[in-house]
């Protein structure tokens, strides 16, 4: 795959993967914010300008122009990366030959994702005001909604809790509270501010000739980016150590299986020269089947049907979930300290090192096998300065040993332990 | 070896019948890091009465055994096959369906050691009697998940409207109950029936030659006495649905309705083109670029999450739709409300064409992702259905397909609705 970047006018960073190997061609589009109070009202503008543009204004005729550019995906969403929000927009096309098609269908994906970001549908009064008032019911029942899923809903109480007063603990989609009582003169200030001041990445991944992409990009965004002086947020805060809370946190509902989530500082994040080693004691302790939480409590105690653990590295943390039933918390979270303890004790055998570094090499070598891991993973390591080709990651990988893996674990401490459990169950919380 | 092509997308798939009587295939893909096998036996939650090879009466045997049999046959005499493919960095995973149950993995280095330990694992069974009551705690905490899903339990609510008597009424990992009565006999006699080599079909996808790939396996999968299995008893399904309501309250923070159209007549059409004249009528009455789904949306009655799909296997199929909405009765009746109105305009010839080259985008795309392409082959195989079908499909389909389709398929008579309702509301 090969990788260029180009910087287009009006601050567009654009950054494109050649390939063949994909017969639908990828087009991404972020905007940067910081994350926190507010974040519900940017999370709304991605989700009225997906509505409609000026060209097709109403929701269905857009729908349809998608279609005709053989069912074209496109999306409109916002995504957490530490303390940034991002406003994700993106388009997939076939590539042209695929369907029987010239470079114009090329060239209309990229106008469509165009118009949906820069010249949406407006009234009088600014972003059409039956969309902004059906988006922030819509929005307001994505954010309520997540107690549909319970393993979801005891992460969120759980980040919640373990990071209360800092940006990360802000969700997502933001709260109810931030767009309530928002207007549509409002929200249209908000998106005008955003196109005007927020960082802008493009993303292609495709056959394509780079340069000629590069001008193309010029041609279709240079006109509306025009006069952007987008806002330099600066390189992201690297974590520091953090004391640990030691709280238990029970949440009670009448659920079928109690949710267990389990947060833990680990003092190391993306960045870190030792965040390799770390990968390497997360799937040794939890990352995967054959890791000590999937093999003591589920197929030893079998206790449940899945325990894992995985790393938040914008964050220097890890956070660990299982399902159990109610009566087993104690033993449940005795098992799962227990690994913890084996970790940071190097009682790790040769093998599950070996195997853990086999699975990793393998995951990072499929992340050039779709666009959406190839985007995401330079976006996000981009961002905090490492290297973000599967070669690079696979050599700094291989230097990894066992003791430095290890090494990397001790600074590893619980912070808060969350349990959903049911309405009746004896579980008290001693803080 | 048989050679299928589709030269549009330069992608072609070979296949042979192994000496086993297993059917093997292998789709070439350069340039991908990943490759992906799977191999499956066509034996699911709906066999759970049969006649065992070499019996004369038939067995019933507990609901979920096909799906406990999936987690017990990684067991082995010194180990488990998850171990093993760890061991050489491989994602290996398996599931259970209604009607069939999958093996498979993933690697991008090895993959023939891969090849090697899915072909071992699966037919060298190791049922022990500790081995059967610890897997019953971890599929009780399975089962358990799912109850708090608010969309698994719409959807076996709708299955149990539907359905009079035919076992896809029923959740394919079957209740905290039924899996309690599982033996490890019992588990010998559901395998001696359903994996035969005649009844198991392998897929691969990924950077091999698959020539020798096909050579390969066809020397791991061993011939054994016997045959496919021809004992399966299914029961004689009244045509129309069971129930037409089904409710029951969660936490969830808004309604969930689910509506199923049962398919009463599966009739000489192959499974594929009900599939593909069903699919382009949903996109045309329900889809995104309908007035219907505009209405609707404006309303609040469905959002963007709002689903459609055509389900099914050997003998049932329903088609399946809706989402969260603030009205599930009332959303119910105006998807009902929408047969009568698209008879009565007809299929438009603009949004027929448009909605065909949606469908040809969308079968393109398939092609991206080796583990859609392999899930995709694997649905189709004990269909009936190739890979490259589709394309034909699309090609031939014409109006007066889908308005005959539309008369057949979507008559109020044959629809069901299950909704999930907020507790305390």
């Amino acid at each position: 795959m090969e990788f260029s970047e180009h910087t287009l006018p009006g601050g567009i960073h654009l950054r494109v993967f050649r390939t063949d190997k994909f017969k639908v061609d990828a087009f991404r589009l972020f905007l940067h914010l910081p994350l926190g109070d507010g974040a519900g009202r940017t999370a709304l503008v991605p989700l009225v300008l997906r509505r409609g543009t000026r060209r097709h204004p109403e929701s269905a005729e857009l729908a349809a122009a998608l279609e005709n550019l053989y069912g074209a995906d496109l999306y409109a969403d916002a995504v957490k990366l530490g303390e940034r929000q991002l406003l994700a927009f993106g388009i997939e096309v076939p590539h042209p030959r695929y369907v029987g098609a010239g470079p114009e269908l090329t060239r209309a994906a990229l106008a469509t994702l165009r118009d949906v970001v820069f010249d949406p549908a407006r009234d009088a009064g600014g972003l059409r005001a039956d969309y902004v008032a059906q988006e922030k019911e819509n929005l307001r029942h994505v954010i309520e909604g997540i107690v549909n899923d319970k393993g979801q809903y005891a992460m969120h109480r759980l980040v919640q809790e373990m990071f209360a007063g800092t940006p990360f603990a802000t969700p997502r989609y933001g709260r109810v509270e931030d767009f309530a009582d928002l207007g549509q003169a409002e929200l249209t200030r908000v998106y005008e501010d955003v196109l005007a001041r927020a960082r802008l990445d493009l993303y292609a991944v495709g056959d394509f000739v780079p340069e000629e992409l590069a001008v193309e990009a010029a041609r279709v965004f240079g006109p509306a980016a025009e006069g952007r002086t987008p806002d330099d947020l600066g390189p992201p805060a690297r974590p520091g150590r953090r004391t640990p809370s030691g709280r238990t946190v029970v949440d009670r509902m009448a659920v079928n299986q109690g949710k267990l989530a389990i947060g833990l500082w680990t003092g190391i994040g993306f960045g870190d020269p030792r965040f390799s080693a770390l990968s390497v004691a997360n799937g040794i302790l939890g990352g995967f089947a054959h890791s000590k939480l999937h093999q003591n409590v589920r197929e030893r105690a079998s206790l449940a049907y899945y325990a894992y653990s995985r790393l938040e590295g914008t964050q220097g943390a890890a956070f660990i979930t299982a399902g159990i039933e109610f009566a087993d918390f104690e033993r449940a979270l005795d098992i799962i300290q227990a690994q913890v303890e084996a970790v940071r004790r190097g009682d790790v055998a040769e093998e599950e090192f070996d195997r853990t570094v086999r699975v990793l090499r393998h995951h990072i070598r499929l992340s050039e096998d779709s666009p959406a891991t190839v985007v995401l993973g330079h976006l996000e390591r981009s961002l905090y300065g490492m290297p973000f080709d599967a070669a690079s990651r696979l050599r700094e990988l291989d230097a990894v040993t066992l003791e430095a893996a290890v090494e990397a674990a001790q600074g590893i401490e619980t912070d808060t332990v969350y349990f959903l459990t049911r309405q009746e169950s004896a579980v008290t919380s001693p803080a | 070896m048989h050679i299928e092509r589709d030269p549009v997308l330069g992608e072609a798939l070979y296949g042979r019948r192994l000496r086993s009587g297993a059917r093997a295939y292998v789709l070439p893909k350069r340039g991908f890091a990943k490759s992906f096998a799977t191999f499956s036996a066509r034996y699911g939650s709906i066999d759970r009465a049969f006649v065992p090879p070499g019996a004369s009466e038939p067995v019933e045997v507990p609901d979920g055994i096909a799906h406990f049999l999936e987690h017990q046959l990684f067991e082995e005499e010194d180990g488990n096959a998850a171990d093993r493919f760890a061991a050489i960095g491989a994602d290996d995973n398996a599931f259970t369906t209604f009607a069939q149950t999958t093996y498979l993995f993933s690697a991008s280095e090895g993959f023939r050691a891969g090849v090697d330990i899915l072909l071992d694992f699966v037919q060298r069974p190791h049922f022990t009697e500790r081995g059967v009551e610890k897997e019953k705690g971890i599929i009780e905490q399975e089962i358990r998940m799912r109850l708090d899903d608010p969309g698994t339990r719409a959807f076996y609510n709708l299955t149990r409207a539907l359905f009079h008597v035919h076992p896809v009424r029923l959740p394919v990992e079957g209740s905290v109950e039924s899996i309690r009565a599982i033996t490890r006999d019992l588990l010998e006699s559901c395998y001696a029936t359903f994996y035969h080599p005649a009844n198991m079909v392998f897929f691969a996808v990924g950077d091999v030659d698959p020539e020798e790939l096909l050579a390969y396996v066809d020397e791991r999968v061993a011939p054994r006495p016997g045959g496919p299995p021809s004992g399966r008893i299914y029961p004689q399904e009244p045509p129309g649905p069971a129930r037409t309501w089904a409710e029951e309250r969660a936490i969830v923070a808004r309604p969930v309705l689910l509506v199923g159209i049962k398919e009463g007549d599966l009739g000489a059409e192959g499974y594929l083109r009900r599939e593909v004249e069903t699919g382009l009528l949903l996109d045309l009455m329900y889809g995104r670029s309908s007035p219907w789904f505009a209405r609707q949306y404006a309303e609040g009655l469905v959002d963007d999450r709002f689903s459609a799909y055509y389900f099914g296997g050997p003998d049932f199929a329903a088609t399946i739709l809706g989402g969260e909405t603030s009205d599930p009765r009332e959303l119910r009746r105006r998807i009902e409300a929408r047969f009568d109105e698209v008879r009565r305009d007809g299929v438009d010839p603009v949004a027929f064409e448009r909605l065909r080259r949606k469908a040809m985008g969308e079968f393109v795309a398939l092609f991206d992702a080796p583990e859609a392409i392999a899930h995709a082959f694997v649905d189709g195989i004990f269909k009936g259905v190739s890979l490259f079908d589709l394309r034909r499909v699309l090609e031939e389909v014409t109006r007066d397909d889908l308005e005959r389709r539309l008369r057949r398929h979507f008559v109020p008579e044959m629809v069901a609705a299950s909704a999930i309702l907020p507790a305390g509301a």
